[in-house]
């Protein structure tokens, strides 16, 4: 039996554990530059705001209805989605870190799955603050469908199995975990409306529909286990670090500061992985819903001569791409850097002329990020990313970093 | 203008030039060769402003002039066409009538007084080679440049003349080739350029013509000119008809190229001798299971070369020339096979220390009746 262990409403939990005030109050979270709502309470589900609707949209019904609307607080979810998991991990042999606020668990020879799921959900409870629902299933995809019907019934834990057929016709297409809006459409199409009606489709037609990819699908909502548990996250192929602009850009310093910025951040990500970049790409944009203001979109590539993990050397080509694909008069929403086809740092192919890779640079990045990990960010940073930055995002409504700021831990009394 | 001209010659000619075109939309003509009729001969120009091409074909020229057309385009006719006697005429517009016995073709073209002159060299210092020898010492350091923007002076071959030497170098940072001629003559000249990679292809790509090519360089360009001389032409043949001399001009890398000789090992290294087509075989097949690392294990008189990977494992062993202490060092196959590929020899000196050190290629020489000296310096692969 596999179980998905999902928390209810992530971001606006966090939020109510350092704030109980808003236990039972309608809170939205938004995204980056406070654009969307990405998190909604169940209070304000009932008001009607869909996920991902931009807040413009819903700010006079959020005022009118005394919705407490807050800026996204990564740190926060990112510490408390690490309590979580680790608390999850003391109940099953095997365990995949899905997302942010998703776990699947093996319960292969747990004899009452059920009760061992309630048990979970009030100990996560009781040891972080955030509530959870648990769904099980023979699959990974019927887990993931049983925990979407007990989110949805408020029973908190649901087992399903590929024979409960009433369940199953319950669920429409594109709800089912792999299939979306895009493959709902065109199942649609062939006569396909729910889960159950997935399963009894013949195999043929579904391949032709989506592939070998939705056929698997389909066999996992038939109780055939078709995809594993990923124990160890699958080391990754690119990692990018792109944010939106809180205003407009469009100075070249300004973007060569936020660039420089990106690129250590994806650097510092890369290095935490174990891993070295074979190349680069930055890309920019100005805001194609600004209809009205000329629009501009490019993006360019380097290869580095051999694969690194330098930060002062990512940003310095950084820096030499942008320029090649800035141009003036635009006004610039987003810009991001991309570090591609990562390999491992283990193999090190040696390098004759030693000026990027020497031991001093390495020393020196290696100090630089250990003051940073006990100082703060702003205690150690390089001169390209900026002093002002007045490119950066806009975060009016974030909450303290509760767990992982010194200065921001909550007082009591 | 109107000539005369054998189908096999002008396609030869166009072949010769219709890869050195610009891609620029705001100068449409670089898509254009120059074709210019004079006594005997029609001279093909191309460029795309860092490089440029010129050679001349036999041409029974009725009417001088010029015109410039679409060189992709008009190699494609030429090529078809059916019969071997082709006339190519024009006249006050920039269109050119091609005709041969049934078929006529009408294409537009461009008013050569448009078409970019290639640049003159001035002040330039010129070295005369042997055309196969620098052609072989291409080929032998070619692969080694980079491929990568971000050295932007290694993307291309380092030439350097000093007083009696002609030495290639191109290097990727993980691995360093060097090839040397003695020069026939003392000279109180040197020099130095960094030939771009693309002109390095075209350079290379250059069918036999003539024995010899004159090195003409400044800061700024570089010329080699192919003197063909009296080269007899042989009617329909292709390749042939060439007159005087193919040209080519190129910008060169701006930039210093980093000092090579700092990389080149000059402690005391193990040396062993190997047969260079047998272990360019046993590292090949190696090469089919490794995750792009074979590993090389230095026993008396015998060298084992192992890959691995998800897929299984490759051991090949063959006897060598060496009685020295046993080492392993893990490289690239890739860096292992194009120095193998490159060299003509039989015999090729293998050089190494431990696994951090580098693993150098050498072979024989220079020496009496062979002027060309080679060297390989090829990084290791380090496992943690």
């Amino acid at each position: 039996m596999i179980a998905l262990a999902d928390c209810n409403n992530f971001y606006v939990s966090c939020e109510r554990v350092f704030r109980p005030s808003l236990e039972g109050r309608p809170v939205i979270v938004l995204s980056n530059n406070d654009g969307c709502a990405v998190a909604r309470s169940h209070e304000a589900k009932e008001l009607g705001i869909s996920m991902g609707v931009p807040y413009h949209q819903v700010k006079k019904l959020c005022e009118r209805n005394g919705v407490t609307v807050l800026s996204s607080n990564y740190e926060l979810y990112g510490d408390m989605s690490r309590r979580v998991v680790s608390v999850l991990s003391r109940f099953a042999q095997e365990m995949e870190v899905y997302s942010i606020d998703e776990s699947f668990l093996n319960f292969d020879g747990v004899k009452s799955p059920l009760v061992l799921s309630r048990r979970i959900c009030e100990t996560v409870g009781r040891w972080t603050g955030i509530p959870i629902s648990i769904g099980l299933g023979p699959t990974k995809t019927l887990s993931k469908l049983a925990n979407r019907l007990s989110k949805k019934d408020g029973v908190g834990c649901l087992e399903i199995r590929e024979t409960d057929l009433e369940a199953l016709a319950k669920v429409e297409v594109e709800d089912i975990w792999g299939v979306g809006q895009r493959l709902g459409v065109r199942l649609r199409r062939i006569g396909v409306r729910n889960a159950l009606g997935l399963i009894e489709a013949p195999t043929l037609a579904i391949r032709s529909v989506g592939g070998v990819t939705l056929e698997r699908t389909q066999r996992e909502l038939g109780g055939l286990r078709c995809i594993g548990m990923e124990d160890v996250p699958q080391p990754k192929k690119n990692t990018c670090s792109s944010r939106s602009f809180g205003t407009p850009v469009t100075k070249l310093e300004d973007l060569e500061e936020a660039v420089a910025n990106y690129a250590v951040k994806a650097g510092s990500k890369v290095r935490k992985e174990g891993s070295l970049a074979s190349g680069i790409q930055v890309f920019l944009a100005t805001n194609r819903f600004s209809e009205n203001l000329p629009q501009y979109a490019n993006s360019r590539t380097l290869a580095f001569d051999e694969p690194t993990d330098d930060p002062i050397r990512i940003v310095t080509n950084a820096k030499i791409l942008l320029r090649s694909i800035y141009r003036q008069g635009f006004a610039y929403k987003k810009a991001g850097v991309i570090l591609l086809d990562l390999v491992s740092s283990k193999r090190m192919q040696g390098l004759l002329f030693e000026e990027y890779g020497s031991e001093n640079r390495r020393k020196f990045v290696r100090s630089m990020e250990q003051v940073v990990a006990i100082y703060g960010p702003s205690a150690g940073f390089l001169a390209a990313q900026g002093v002002n930055r007045s490119w950066s995002m806009k975060r009016e409504s974030r909450t303290p970093r509760y767990t992982t700021s010194w200065k921001e831990l909550p007082v009591v009394g | 203008m109107k000539f005369k001209i054998n189908r096999d010659f002008f396609s030869s000619g166009l072949q010769l030039v219709n890869s050195v075109v610009g891609t620029r939309k705001t100068m449409p003509i670089l898509q254009n060769v120059l074709i210019e009729a004079e006594a005997g001969k029609v001279s093909l120009t191309t460029t795309n402003l860092d490089l440029g091409a010129r050679c001349s074909v036999k041409a029974e020229v009725a009417e001088p002039g010029a015109v410039t057309l679409p060189v992709k385009e008009l190699g494609s006719i030429i090529r078809q066409l059916a019969d071997m006697e082709v006339s190519v005429e024009t006249g006050a517009d920039p269109k050119a009538t091609i005709t041969t016995r049934g078929s006529v073709f009408n294409v537009m073209g461009m008013e050569s007084k448009e078409f970019p002159p290639l640049p003159t060299l001035e002040g330039q210092q010129d070295f005369d080679l042997d055309r196969a020898e620098l052609i072989q010492m291409l080929k032998n350091v070619s692969y080694a440049q980079s491929l990568n923007e971000e050295r932007y002076m290694l993307k291309g071959v380092y030439f350097l003349f000093s007083e009696d030497e002609l030495a290639l170098v191109a290097t990727d940072g993980r691995r360093l080739a060097v090839t040397k001629r003695t020069l026939g003559e003392k000279t109180n000249e040197g020099g130095e350029f960094i030939l771009p990679s693309s002109s390095v292809s075209e350079l290379e790509r250059i069918p036999n013509l003539g024995n010899s090519v004159r090195v003409s360089f400044t800061d700024r360009q570089v010329a080699f000119e192919m003197k063909i001389g009296n080269q007899k032409v042989e009617e329909g043949e292709a390749g042939k008809g060439f007159v005087e001399s193919v040209y080519l001009v190129s910008k060169v890398v701006e930039g210093k190229y980093p000092n090579y000789k700092q990389v080149i090992p000059k402690d005391s290294f193990n040396r062993s001798e190997v047969e260079r087509e047998l272990l360019q075989e046993c590292v090949t097949r190696a090469a089919l299971v490794s995750d792009d690392k074979v590993t090389f294990r230095l026993k008396p008189y015998e060298l084992e070369i192992t890959g691995q990977s998800i897929l299984g494992d490759a051991r090949e062993s063959m006897s060598i020339e060496y009685d020295g202490e046993n080492a392993t060092v893990s490289f690239n196959p890739r860096f292992l096979l194009d120095p193998l590929k490159s060299l003509t020899k039989d015999k090729v000196f293998f050089e190494f220390r431990d696994d951090m050190s580098p693993g150098v290629f050498r072979t024989d020489g220079p020496k009496e009746g062979d002027p060309l000296s080679f060297l390989c310096v090829v990084m290791p692969i380090r496992t943690d």
